[in-house]
């Protein structure tokens, strides 16, 4: 075959890859942007007159705005909570000597292994002891903390050279100043990568805001989406509309970011 | 000698109140919760309200291993560890494979390149919920456009095919991070071992099939154990697509039956404790499956 | 048969060129190093030998076929990579194997072909260990015995004695040498090493930033450099410059004179720079200028390095010249005037503009 042939294959074979991947996003895209009578009258591949009033349907009647304060809310705080806490506790276990430092690193590691299923039982049960059904507490403060950030980031610290650590204790500089003026920028893309991962895992959560929340004012997007048990194709669209608006802002997001999010997953040295 | 003394001491004290705060969410969230999973199952409650709820009245006597070998036992748990892990064999293979031939395809130096790799990893912008209702805008019963039927009932409800559509949407849905592993390990492959193979006169598929993939392993196997987790771990899509765990209980997997009899059936905690158990100890043993044959994948040259 | 041709062979990237206008004729069974500081091309030049990139300008031949756009594997060559690249997953004799496996060769001869390269390279009893359990240089051999194997026309080495220790270095080099005379097969060399390029060369061509220097028998590349930077990378303490002037068939500094060789063909007046190695200058403590030879020169400082004495002089122009003096050579204090004589035959002119050698005599 031909250079020329060959190169035109290629480029096919993406392009026809790609098209298939972004299809049901494209599909989702189009379908929030027709009404229900053309969808009705079958896909319409190419709409002609994109029709937003489904987005204002969702907006306001479907609560989505809601849906999307509260999973912004909820996501940005568990978020700072994971990054704030795991740098700590990374400080800790990287730059400090202390007794049963081994065992304690080794129970942060130990929460990695723990899936939510064992745990979500009786975390109820406590959520609703504490009467914490319905609020933001519950959605958040079980989160605050995390192994993986944890692990991370002690991993990233432990590459700050050990002359600049003596240099800057013998400058005078106490662990507060160490940490900020020259551990966190040193490890920015680290930080970066971890709170992007804690960014989704808030966003995407599922099961657990589920089972703490009824009342429609604390839900977040993901379990505003599952609105299908409606029967009427107009509900539908309303909810195509919501799942826009639940990917939106996340894909934006990712598209800023995509380079930290691919350097921290290698940096991290994520192979187990 | 005071002053030594002091400054550790004053170090380990800072250490302790540095790692409080992940600490005290872990107790009260993961480590008691996890206790309590495991020490529930041993007590028949009679009475009580609910799951550790149980302070207003009721008895607990132990029953020892009884509730355990019951719904280890039962039809039920088999059953539902048997659809998981058909689950499972259906999306981590699959979601592989695709991540690394659209990995090996965007590895190409082409013009225009980070393009066609912003569209394959860009799945990783969907969660479970968007991409239920993606499909369940496509191929839903009622709202599905396109109308798919098999033998006249609507895929998401045929007892044989629902689970492969699922599976379909998980492994769309995981796509995006496949791709992004897959890539990364691609990368970190010594470029002058591939260079050396093309001028010993290895083929394209020949280079990719014995050094390419060889060399690949340790990414992969990372991949397909991670993989295989959060494959044990599904919830969403299945409530979404196919609510209740499908026609016959035939997507009834381990994660929802947790859900389940936990929250949905009543007196059913003790059920759900012990299977949410058995899902935990699956995952533990594929932890340390790859925990011990991590090393033996490694060619450290 | 392993001729080897560049022909105005240029690559460029973007707006650098790498590689420019680089014309080699590399003869059968000829040992050629490529020579030059890093970023020179001669790298580059090599891949593009290899087929691994390809030029943006120029015919590349081997064995008088033009092989521009022809794949590695079709150019019979084999290639040594600085790292060794030895596959980490298949074993030492699988490795070895590996470029006979691509082309079909059948399983009796394979491992004939297999223990051959195997005991040249005295690896019989590592055939079975895989690269990680080797030593650096018994993997330097595992990737030679990979690019002996198939009886190429030619190797393509890329500072594959790099990653060895100083001592291993030296023993290898000289095995190396002998490895190549007793295959006869052709050698293409790259190195930033001039100890190397010169002990191991039948010819060295030097490259520097692109462009081909000069390209001679290691001999000729230090006794007669082409330019002025050639004359300051051979040799270990480089080549002695300093600025002088030609009048009249002499060359002048200040109010010294040296002679000139007899033979020197024409040269321009005027300004030049001249060139001596420091094991051609001869100490005089006699401080009056002789009528003829021997510049005035005050003595900055000596370095004593055991097995001789380097001496930092000051000429009247301000220029330093070192002369290499034996270890127990006497040696002039501080301060002292000395006077320097050259022999003609062993100065070499440059012109001060283009730095390109001004005398077409003998060596």
């Amino acid at each position: 075959m031909s250079p020329r042939g060959a190169l035109v294959v290629r480029y096919a074979s993406l392009t026809v890859l790609g098209a298939i991947v972004l299809f049901p996003i494209y599909a989702i895209v189009v379908n929030s942007l027709s009404t229900t009578t053309e969808i009705s009258n079958g896909f319409p591949w190419f709409p002609s007159s994109p029709d937003w009033g489904n987005y204002s349907k969702a907006w306001d009647e479907g609560h989505f705005s809601r849906y999307l304060l509260n999973s912004a809310i909820v996501t940005i705080a568990i978020t700072a909570g994971q990054v704030a806490t795991a740098i700590l506790a990374a400080y800790a276990f990287a730059f400090l000597s202390f007794p049963l430092k081994r065992t304690l690193f080794v129970l942060f590691i130990v929460t990695l292994m723990i899936p939510g299923e064992v745990t979500i039982l009786q975390n109820v049960a406590t959520i609703t002891d504490w009467n914490w059904k319905n609020t933001y507490w519950a959605l958040v403060v079980p989160f605050l903390a995390s192994g993986f950030g944890a692990f991370l980031l002690r991993q990233a610290f432990l590459q700050v050279p050990d002359d600049l650590r003596e240099a800057a204790f013998l400058d005078g500089y106490g662990h507060l100043r160490f940490l900020t003026r020259i551990v966190v920028p040193l490890t920015r893309p680290a930080i970066a990568a971890m709170g992007l991962f804690a960014f989704l895992g808030a966003w995407n959560q599922y099961l657990w805001p589920l089972l703490v929340t009824s009342d429609d004012r604390y839900r977040t997007i993901q379990n505003g989406l599952s609105q299908l048990g409606g029967t009427s194709l107009q509900e539908f669209t309303t909810t195509y509309a919501g799942t826009v608006i639940g990917f939106l802002p996340v894909a934006l997001l990712l598209l800023l970011f995509s380079k930290q999010l691919v350097r921290g997953l290698t940096a991290g040295a994520v192979k187990g | 000698m005071p002053a030594p003394h002091s400054r550790r001491l004053r170090e380990a004290l800072l250490a302790y109140a540095l790692i409080l705060p992940s600490f005290v969410v872990f107790g009260i969230f993961i480590f008691f919760p996890f206790a309590k999973n495991i020490e529930i199952p041993f007590y028949e409650t009679r009475g009580g309200i609910g799951f550790g709820q149980n302070k207003t009245g009721g008895t607990r006597t132990w029953v020892g291993f009884d509730r355990w070998r019951d719904v280890l036992g039962s039809d039920e748990f088999r059953d539902t560890l048997w659809v998981t892990v058909k689950f499972t064999v259906l999306t981590v293979p699959t979601g592989i494979a695709l991540g690394l031939l659209l990995a090996v395809l965007a590895h190409q130096r082409l013009r225009g390149i980070t393009i066609y790799r912003t569209i394959f990893s860009s799945t990783v912008a969907t969660s479970a919920a968007v991409a239920s209702v993606i499909f369940f805008s496509l191929i839903g019963p009622q709202s599905g456009v396109f109308k798919l039927r098999i033998d006249g009932i609507p895929l998401l409800e045929h007892p044989t095919w629902a689970l492969p559509a699922v599976a379909v949407v998980t492994t769309w849905q995981s796509l995006g991070l496949a791709f992004i592993v897959m890539s990364s390990g691609l990368q970190a492959l010594p470029d002058e071992v591939l260079e050396a193979a093309e001028i010993d006169g290895a083929s394209a598929r020949r280079r990719f099939f014995r050094v390419t993939l060889p060399l690949m392993s340790p990414t992969l196997f990372f991949a397909f154990v991670v993989g295989s987790i959060a494959a044990f771990k599904t919830f969403a899509e299945i409530d979404l697509l196919t609510p209740g765990g499908g026609t016959g209980n035939n997507t009834r997997v381990l994660a929802y039956a947790v859900y389940d009899a936990g929250f949905r059936t009543p007196n059913g905690e003790v059920r759900a404790a012990v299977l949410a158990v058995g899902l935990f100890t699956c995952v533990l043993i594929l932890t340390l499956l790859q925990l011990r044959l991590e090393r033996r994948v490694h060619y450290v040259a | 048969m392993g001729r080897v041709a560049l022909t105005h062979v240029t690559k460029r990237f973007g707006k650098v060129a790498a590689v420019d206008d680089v014309t080699l004729d590399i003869a059968d069974g000829e040992f050629l190093v490529l020579l030059g500081p890093s970023g020179c091309g001669k790298s580059t030049a090599l891949r593009m030998i290899a087929g691994l990139d390809e030029p943006t300008d120029g015919v590349i031949e081997i064995n008088e076929r033009r092989v521009n756009g022809i794949e590695p594997k079709d150019r019979d060559i084999a290639m040594v990579f600085q790292s060794y690249a030895l596959y980490p997953h298949l074993t030492v004799r699988k490795n070895i194997e590996f470029p006979l496996r691509t082309r079909d060769v059948e399983r009796r001869e394979r491992k004939r072909l297999v223990d051959e390269a195997a005991t040249t390279l005295g690896l019989s009893d590592l055939l079975d260990r895989k690269p990680a359990q080797l030593s650096g240089g018994q993997r330097q051999r595992v990737a030679l015995a990979r690019a002996i194997v198939r009886h190429p026309a030619a190797f393509l080495m890329d500072e594959p004695l790099s990653n060895l220790d100083a001592k291993l270095r030296v023993q290898t080099r000289a095995e190396l040498v002998a490895l190549q005379k007793r295959l006869g097969t052709t050698t293409i060399y790259v190195t930033h090493d001039q100890v190397e390029a010169m002990t191991m060369g039948d010819r060295v061509a030097i490259l520097r930033d692109g462009r081909l220097q000069q390209l001679a028998s290691p001999h000729e590349v230090y006794a007669r450099p082409a330019n002025l930077f050639v004359a300051g990378f051979i040799g270990t303490p480089p080549m002695n410059t300093f600025a002088a002037a030609l009048r009249d068939g002499a060359l002048t500094v200040g109010d010294d004179t040296l002679a000139l060789p007899a033979d020197h063909g024409p040269l321009p007046q005027g300004e030049c720079v001249a060139g001596v190695r420091p094991e051609h200058v001869t100490l005089g403590t006699d401080g009056r200028p002789d009528g003829n030879g021997g510049l005035r020169a005050t003595v900055e400082f000596h370095e004593s390095l055991g097995h001789e004495r380097h001496v930092h002089c000051r000429l009247a122009n301000r220029d330093i010249l070192i002369a290499r003096l034996a270890a127990s050579a006497a040696v002039p204090a501080d301060g002292d005037t000395v006077r320097l004589t050259i022999a003609p035959g062993d100065l070499h002119l440059f012109d001060h503009h283009t730095g390109e050698r001004l005398d077409a005599g003998a060596a």
